[in-house]
């Protein structure tokens, strides 16, 4: 028994000596984050695939601005990418903290509302001009709203689904690659 | 030896410290920039660290994991954990203990008090050691802390050590910065006047920094029971009229916080559940009383110390209290309150390394104390009867390995061992013990060393296409079985325990029709158990129970319970059907086939919850088909869900009588043939949404009032504790959520 538990201990210390020898790897494994940490990667990868009307940029040609509508939930995650290059623009965020500040979303090119403004969904889509904006959240039934993507949690990970008559009304185009990704894509 | 385990964890834990304080001078790397690295494939894999359990997506994870989520726990007509168990994990069928609440069994294999699944609250175990180990208020109706529950349904104890035989439920609490706001809820049953009120707060307050406190609280008067729904078959004096189904006396409660600041988590959950166990004993003037308090409170942290590590520590503490309140018809007997509790104090460790190309490893160790004590409580008055008092110890250490490698991305492949000691410290015989049978002052359970192994394989072959091939082992040591004894009264002693041990081959696989929105599951399995507590004692003569402190004869009932039984085996099939028809309407459709088999050459050995042949379960329906359909209208204003479940008859003829010293034991002691029809329950539930914030809530469970008793129990009573309701029960139900 005594020799089983060394051998064990030998063993757990030359995993570790190879670990810690054998750094020149990138992970190829599974990875895990916090559902806004995988969100807001989301978001930047989205403009990837997402074509935005040129009026979109009309009042500001050289920024690109990801607004955020209701209690910051992404807090500083974005900051890393703030002045980074977008869509060929600088990606500037922008938070307008409620209803109140409904007046003040124009220029943004991506806007998310939060689930602090759930209750306000129909308010909001009936204020806000959506003409070449992403409108994306994590709220239930935002897209029955008008919204055009909503993240799901499907088990432990984080999927979203795509609504193209919100997309169409916009103005922006979706590539086929990010379609084809979407757990749902809705037409009506 | 002892000695080397403690210095060695101390060199671990001060190794882990060292790290901590490393990793906070070491500048994290910004997660979502290597998030952003990453292809929107492999991004959607990335899993939600603070929610699963699991570093693989479940696809690919061993055996079969389902996940239940907060809007289906929300919309079911679900009343408790159980019911939601019940409702949506195939091959699960829920009944009642006749002494403990909910009944969990799993694959045709049932224990009376659920001790073959580990339960837990975040990632902590909760389930007790008291006895066989007791799962802890499954049936208590408060659920608005929940966000989800992992189940799964084959061993894990590479994971989770004891316990972890028939799988595990994960109770996921809901966190600050997916439930922001205020919540209430407020329910009323009309048929048992159930009354529940449920408060909570969410509240976020930077990246990684939130909180959700959570209060709970329920009653129910119960109803007057019909005799036809169960009690005729256990019960020859049909003169006792009383209330069997009070229970949720008051104060049943749940109080809950889950905190998280940067790395740091905090998850504190305190229950209280009195209520009646619904058996009616011919010498009770009424069902016994059931007491079952929780105290637990863990604080871990997880840091990302490198770009390739992880390391995760968690301190939980726990303490429980577990008693039965029982009268007597014989108005000179006072009433009887027996009851013991448990505290558990644990430091585990996980650290993960994606270092080396294509392994991902995770290993650890855990090193943990319990004390067990008779006739005393933490969390209430101590019970009445505590005479027995009567203390224990034990000291658990473990060690885990696992390692996942992809082969490719199509192929995974992972292997993992783990090695447990469970030491007990040697315990005083206390006086109470009849001094004539005394014959030894102090008793003592050897050192157990129990190896565990997992080796798994997945293969997804399309995108919607997955194959899995998995063994994996489990094992349960019944460190308290003795005070279990003690604790319904007995004064025997018995001989020590090995653990049971559990094996386990299965093969699953999975497909999906993303256009449909469909998604199939097909698990078959063949279990392997040996060392049993599943033993008909009463059928072997001579050594299977014998006291070390007493005779055979014994005037109580449960005296010969325990026993390292037989081998026996399980195989079974399981399907899943997941159809999203449109976006707002779901089905879900699953069947279970399972039965035992008889790999013991043992003649006069039997497993008690099968028949003489082991070829059909006692108390477990050989198919179970449940589905569930939801259906939203008004544009998501107005939810409605239908759930059926079906259970197959269970014929099991038993020939042979039991022994007689166990037929002497048993005055009112009934045929052990059993015929249980087949049953077909439907609930429903109706949500309406005044507003965004306001909802409107109907339940309806056994709607079609063709309820009828389940069976559960395997003591010879299988209707104990398990009564038809004989007629709908209706609850309403108010929900504002900001």
């Amino acid at each position: 028994m005594k020799r089983l538990f060394l051998i064990t201990i030998v063993i757990f210390l030359t995993v570790l000596i190879v670990l810690v020898i054998d750094s020149s790897h990138k992970n190829a494994c599974s990875k895990s984050a916090s559902s806004y940490e995988i969100k807001a990667a989301f978001l930047i990868k989205f403009t990837d695939f997402i074509k935005w009307p040129e009026y979109a940029f009309k009042k500001d040609p050289n920024h690109f601005v990801f607004g955020i509508l209701g209690k910051n939930v992404f807090h500083h995650l974005l900051d890393p990418f703030i002045g980074q290059n977008i869509q060929g623009r600088k990606f500037k965020v922008k938070h307008f903290k409620g209803f109140r500040d409904l007046s003040e979303i124009s220029n943004v090119q991506m806007l998310f509302v939060s689930y602090s403004e759930a209750h306000l969904l129909k308010k909001i889509f009936k204020t806000v001009d959506t003409r070449g904006i992403l409108t994306i959240s994590d709220t239930p039934g935002f897209i029955n709203y008008g919204g055009t993507i909503v993240f799901i949690k499907k088990g432990n990970r984080i999927s979203f689904e795509i609504n193209r008559v919100s997309e169409d009304r916009a103005g922006l185009k979706i590539s086929s690659d990010l379609l084809q990704l979407a757990t749902r894509v809705y037409r009506k | 030896m002892k000695k080397i385990y403690h210095s060695l964890f101390f060199i671990i834990i001060l190794w882990n410290f060292f790290i901590i304080l490393h990793a906070e001078y070491c500048q994290a790397s910004n997660v979502v920039v290597e998030l952003t690295q990453m292809s929107i494939q492999d991004l959607m894999q990335v899993t939600v660290s603070s929610v699963g359990f699991f570093d693989l997506p479940p696809e690919k994870a061993p055996g079969s994991i389902q996940i239940i989520t907060t809007q289906q726990i929300e919309n079911s007509p679900a009343n408790g954990l159980a019911d939601i168990l019940d409702l949506y994990i195939s091959g699960i069928h829920i009944s009642n203990n006749n002494k403990n609440g909910a009944s969990y069994a799993v694959r045709g294999l049932r224990m009376p008090d659920n001790s073959t699944t580990v339960v837990m609250y975040d990632g902590q175990n909760i389930n007790t050691a008291a006895g066989l180990g007791v799962n802890m208020n499954l049936d208590l109706p408060l659920m608005g802390d929940i966000s989800q529950l992992e189940v799964i349904k084959g061993p894990c104890a590479l994971v989770h050590g004891s316990g972890a035989m028939n799988g595990f439920v994960n109770i996921i609490p809901k966190n600050g910065t997916e439930n922001p706001g205020y919540f209430y809820n407020m329910q009323y049953g009309f048929k048992e006047n159930l009354a529940k009120l449920e408060n909570a707060y969410g509240f976020s307050y930077g990246h990684k920094k939130d909180f959700f406190i959570y209060l709970g609280s329920a009653y129910a008067e119960g109803f007057e029971s019909q005799d036809i729904y169960g009690f005729e078959k256990i019960l020859t004096n049909r003169d006792i009229k009383h209330s069997y189904k009070c229970r949720f006396f008051d104060p049943s409660f749940r109080i809950s916080l889950n905190w998280n600041h940067n790395n740091f988590h905090v998850t504190t959950l305190l229950q209280n559940d009195r209520g009646s166990s619904n058996s009616k004993y011919s010498y009770l003037i009424k069902p016994m009383e059931y007491y079952q308090g929780m105290f637990l409170t863990s604080l871990s942290w997880k840091s990302q110390v490198t770009q390739f590590e992880k390391l995760e520590i968690h301190i939980p503490i726990s303490f429980y209290d577990l008693g039965l309140i029982a009268k007597s018809i014989d108005p000179r007997e006072k009433i009887r309150e027996e009851g013991g509790s448990e505290c558990h104090f644990e430091t585990r460790f996980i650290f993960k390394t994606h270092r080396l190309n294509k392994h991902s490893i995770a290993f650890g160790g855990l090193i943990g104390y319990r004390h067990f004590r008779a006739g005393d409580y933490y969390l209430s008055q101590d019970p009445i009867d505590d005479g027995r008092l009567l203390d224990s110890d034990w000291d658990e250490f473990g060690f885990f390995f696992e390692d996942v490698i992809q082969f490719s991305p199509k192929w995974n492949f992972s292997f993992g061992f783990r090695y447990d000691i469970l030491d007990n410290s040697e315990m005083v015989i206390p006086d109470f013990i009849n001094d004539t049978k005394k014959n030894i002052d102090k008793y003592e359970q050897e050192c157990k060393n129990v190896s565990t192994s997992r080796i798994a394989v997945s293969y997804k072959f399309t995108p919607d296409d997955i194959f899995k091939l998995s063994f994996q082992e489990g094992y349960h040591q019944s460190n308290m079985f003795n005070f279990y004894e003690i604790f319904y009264g007995s004064m025997n002693l018995q001989d020590d325990l090995k653990p049971e041990l559990m094996s386990s081959l299965e093969f699953n696989y999975q497909h999906s029709e993303p256009e449909l929105g469909v998604q199939m599951g097909l698990n078959l399995f063949l279990n392997a158990y040996e060392n049993s507590f599943l033993v008909e004692t009463g059928h072997k003569k001579g050594d299977m129970a014998t006291p070390i402190l007493g005779e055979e004869d014994s005037e109580y009932l449960f005296d010969d319970i325990f026993g390292n039984g037989p081998s026996f085996a399980s195989m079974g099939v399981e399907l899943d059907l997941d159809w999203q028809i449109t976006s707002n309407t779901d089905l879900f459709l699953s069947y279970a086939f399972t039965k035992p088999h008889n790999i013991e050459e043992e003649e006069n050995i039997r497993v008690s919850i099968a028949n003489e042949d082991c070829s059909k379960w006692l108390s477990y329906p050989t198919h179970i088909i449940k589905s569930a359909f939801r259906k939203n209208f008004l544009n998501d204003r107005l939810n409605l869900n239908l759930h059926a479940i079906y259970t197959s008859s269970i014929d099991a003829a038993i020939k042979e009588s039991p022994s007689p010293g166990k037929q002497k034991r048993m005055g009112n002691f009934h045929k052990l043939s059993q015929y249980y029809p087949p049953s077909l329950t439907i609930h429903a539930s109706m949500a309406f949404k005044v507003t965004d914030q306001l909802t409107f809530r109907v339940i309806g469970r056994n709607i079609f009032d063709n309820d009828h008793p389940h069976a559960g129990f395997h003591f010879s009573k299988p209707w104990e504790g398990n009564l038809g309701e004989g007629s709908p029960l209706v609850y309403l139900g108010i929900t504002w959520k900001e």
